[in-house]
């Protein structure tokens, strides 16, 4: 719908019935705007059709043009939202315009949000029972975990579902591909997932993680996908998963020892299945002979970690003395920006409790 | 009063961190003084895609300013009283004539670009904000973070509050917060996040009420937004963030008591039972405070980064700097590299920060930048208050001159 004359709306006739509402910012106001008198004139015109809460295809085309202008506005995605709904729109072309909108400004909260509630509602409109979830009275929100269920759904609208997860994925992962690390794609992606269920997909998912991770083994956005994945699959975190991920972790340790992320997964995921960090010793231990990975302050930190607890369970003056030594070396060689923090962890460990 | 850790604001005096001080870049403070007074007096026109959220804009320039010690010498009388009315004129209140439970108004603070009339003071009678009514439509919704950048601007003019709707304030925070605990800024925009958590414990401190908040599901939401790496997500099972996790740990501060608590080191008091004690453990905030701790530091590579293998940016200074602050681990951090960072950031001709080196200033990464600075006690940058992120002066006059604490 790209105009390609250079009139502006509120020049053509359809719009001069309407009359326009000025900012009305005081005599004094508070950090003014150098606002464009093209900005303020849209603006005017969005207060009418706001006030008027005109709901007509004009006022949906007015969205657009402040929503582009504007997209931190906290009122126009909602009223949009509104319009899509009143002029009963089609969601699936509204999905090309958001897809076209996140290319332009990939950061917006609002964005991401507004194809969320899109994909909510063409969902919604599959269910057998096609309730409204929005509404009149504005005092509820609509919860963003209720559970889509596949069950009883005749096949068109299952394959339906399906084919809407599939491409969401697909989308999210395109938009992943500029920025791996986009915070707002990243929990965008959640969403579907824990929306429409991890089941089904869970499989893919964790090897969608395992290819990015192999991309760019850096990439902490992954691994804590990854994470999301193997705690909230089908049967949860099993035994036989921990001991996988734990591999899988160690691998890439191995790799870039020096690299955060796969270490604090590595942590993450022996915790959670109750398993001691004392566990890796060998692991650690056998990294220190290896140049690369002498110098890691993870390798390290790792151990300090793990001879203080084994000098608290076993009580053990060498097990401190072992952790001493490992907080002196990442204080003064490996970590030394954080020395100050580490010489606060060798003073915590004088105070454990030894037997002589 | 907020619990106090114990936090080293003292200047660098040593003669080591004085020296590496010395080597750096130095600090523009007259270069920021100006930048500041720039965007007080108009904000250049790219800020029209964050116009909506002016008020933020307008606590950003104040704040600085008064961090750097210059904002009642930099501001004439006349604006002072202009510029407290015009934040008054944003304030939804409920019509006087038809007072409504059931109305569907959020009220607060929002901004003006709704179109609602300026009030003014006429006839004597005092411009209280714009009253919610039929005519009232959702376009005109207060937003929680306008209320809260509100009551702070408020404080820096020197208003002592006593034109705030409280009440109304509060019934809207019920409405906004989620049976999950997180909240929504309002209520045309149904995004649950951290950020929300924050402005509600913010405004419910300075209101010094606590009513619009169900303090329970809002401890446990927090909670629950640890992630393994035991920083703070927007939402539970997202990544640990910076901005985030300084959101999660100052509303704990903030709550403060039960709330300020670690699970993983709490032990049963004497006397206690067995499930009074878990009825505690479920009120602590934090899961895991050494490991918090340890995720805080680790995000400091010169200054601060917001995730694990990401780059610096200046604001994380503020937002990892606070929070380390607000856990009473802030002498741990290294303040040279800190320091030497930001003032890389700092724009050589424009002043203000950029978020990364070279990189145009802009208000939000300026004020951050100052009060990163505000943190280690640099000399010319007033001591900061971290939990509300304004200077220990400010903190003072919210207590002492403000009509919900002042005795």
């Amino acid at each position: 719908m790209a105009e390609q004359d250079d009139m502006p709306f509120y020049q053509k006739p359809e719009w001069a019935d309407v009359v326009p509402i000025p900012q009305d910012d005081g005599p004094n106001p508070l950090v003014p705007i150098a606002y464009t008198k093209e900005y303020s004139t849209t603006m005017d015109y969005f207060r009418a059709m706001c006030r008027a809460q005109e709901k007509s295809e004009r006022a949906l085309d007015l969205t657009k043009i402040v929503i582009e202008l504007s997209p931190s506005h906290y009122t126009v995605w909602y009223y949009r939202q509104q319009l899509l709904k009143e002029l009963n729109k089609d969601l699936k072309e509204e999905l090309e315009w958001i897809e076209w909108m996140v290319n332009e400004h990939p950061k917006s909260y609002q964005i991401w949000h507004h194809r969320q509630v899109v994909v909510g509602r063409i969902a919604q409109s599959l269910l057998p029972h096609n309730t409204t979830t929005t509404t009149t009275t504005l005092t509820t929100a609509q919860s963003t975990e209720a559970a889509f269920s596949f069950d009883d759904l005749p096949e068109a609208q299952k394959t339906a579902a399906q084919e809407l997860v599939k491409s969401e994925l697909e989308f999210i992962a395109e938009s992943l591909e500029d920025d791996t690390k986009n915070y707002h794609a990243w929990s965008y992606r959640q969403w579907v997932l824990a929306h429409f269920g991890l089941g089904p997909w869970w499989v893919e998912e964790l090897a969608y993680t395992e290819e990015l991770i192999g991309k760019d083994v850096r990439n902490n956005s992954a691994w804590n996908q990854r994470y999301f994945v193997v705690t909230n699959g089908p049967g949860g975190l099993t035994e036989e998963g921990v001991q996988r991920e734990v591999q899988f972790a160690k691998s890439n340790i191995e790799k870039t020892p020096s690299n955060e992320s796969p270490w604090v997964y590595l942590t993450g995921v022996l915790r959670k299945g109750n398993h001691s960090v004392t566990e890796i010793k060998e692991f650690c231990e056998g990294l220190l002979s290896v140049p690369r990975a002498n110098f890691s302050p993870f390798v390290h930190a790792t151990l300090l970690d793990i001879y203080e607890v084994e000098a608290k369970e076993k009580r053990s003056a060498a097990s401190v003395e072992k952790a001493k030594e490992e907080a002196i070396m990442l204080a003064e060689k490996v970590d030394n920006i954080r020395s100050k923090y580490w010489n606060w962890r060798k003073t915590q460990l004088q105070k454990i409790d030894v037997v002589a | 009063m907020l619990a106090e850790p114990n936090m080293a604001t003292q200047p660098a005096t040593t003669t080591q961190d004085a020296q590496a001080n010395a080597n750096q870049p130095a600090f523009q403070r007259e270069k920021h003084i100006q930048y500041f007074k720039r965007n007080l007096q108009m904000l250049p026109e790219p800020y029209t895609s964050q116009d909506t959220f002016r008020m933020t804009l307008g606590l950003f320039a104040l704040g600085g300013l008064e961090l750097l010690g210059v904002l009642e010498e930099s501001i004439s009388e006349a604006n002072r009283t202009a510029w407290i009315e015009w934040i008054y004129s944003q304030q939804r209140v409920p019509s006087k004539d038809s007072p409504s439970e059931d109305d569907d108004a959020l009220y607060g603070f929002g901004g003006p670009s709704s179109g609602l009339a300026f009030q003014e003071n006429t006839n004597g009678q005092q411009n209280l904000g714009c009253e919610c009514d039929s005519h009232t439509t959702p376009y005109d919704t207060a937003h929680i973070t306008m209320t809260y950048t509100a009551l702070l601007s408020l404080i820096m003019l020197g208003d002592d509050l006593s034109r705030v709707a409280k009440e109304p304030i509060l019934k809207s925070l019920r409405k906004l917060q989620q049976p999950n605990g997180c909240f929504i800024p309002c209520i045309t925009d149904y995004e649950p996040d951290m950020r929300f958590v924050y402005c509600a414990s913010a405004v419910s401190y300075i209101l010094n009420d606590w009513s619009g908040v169900n303090k329970a599901a809002l401890v446990n939401f927090i909670r629950e937004s640890q992630t393994y790496e035991h920083g703070f997500a927007q939402s539970p099972r997202h990544e640990a963030h910076g901005g985030t996790t300084y959101c999660a740990i100052a509303s704990l501060g903030l709550m403060g008591g039960d709330a300020f608590v670690d699970q993983r080191t709490m032990v049963r008091k004497e006397g206690e039972t067995e499930s009074a004690f878990e009825e505690r453990r479920a009120r602590a905030g934090f899961v895991d405070l050494e490991g918090t701790r340890r995720w805080c530091l680790q995000r400091q590579t010169t200054g601060f980064q917001g995730r694990t293998n990401k780059p610096t940016d200046t604001c994380y200074s503020f937002w990892i700097g606070g929070a380390i602050a607000a856990i009473g681990s802030f002498d741990l951090v290294n303040f040279e590299c800190n320091r030497g960072f930001l003032m890389e950031t700092q724009h050589k001709t424009f002043g203000g920060f950029g978020k990364w080196v070279d990189t145009y200033p802009d208000v939000l990464h300026s004020y951050m930048g100052i009060a990163s600075l505000g943190l280690m006690g640099e000399p010319g940058v007033r001591p900061l208050e971290p939990l509300l992120n304004i200077s220990k002066r400010m903190e003072e006059r919210l207590y002492n001159d403000t009509v919900f604490w002042k005795k």
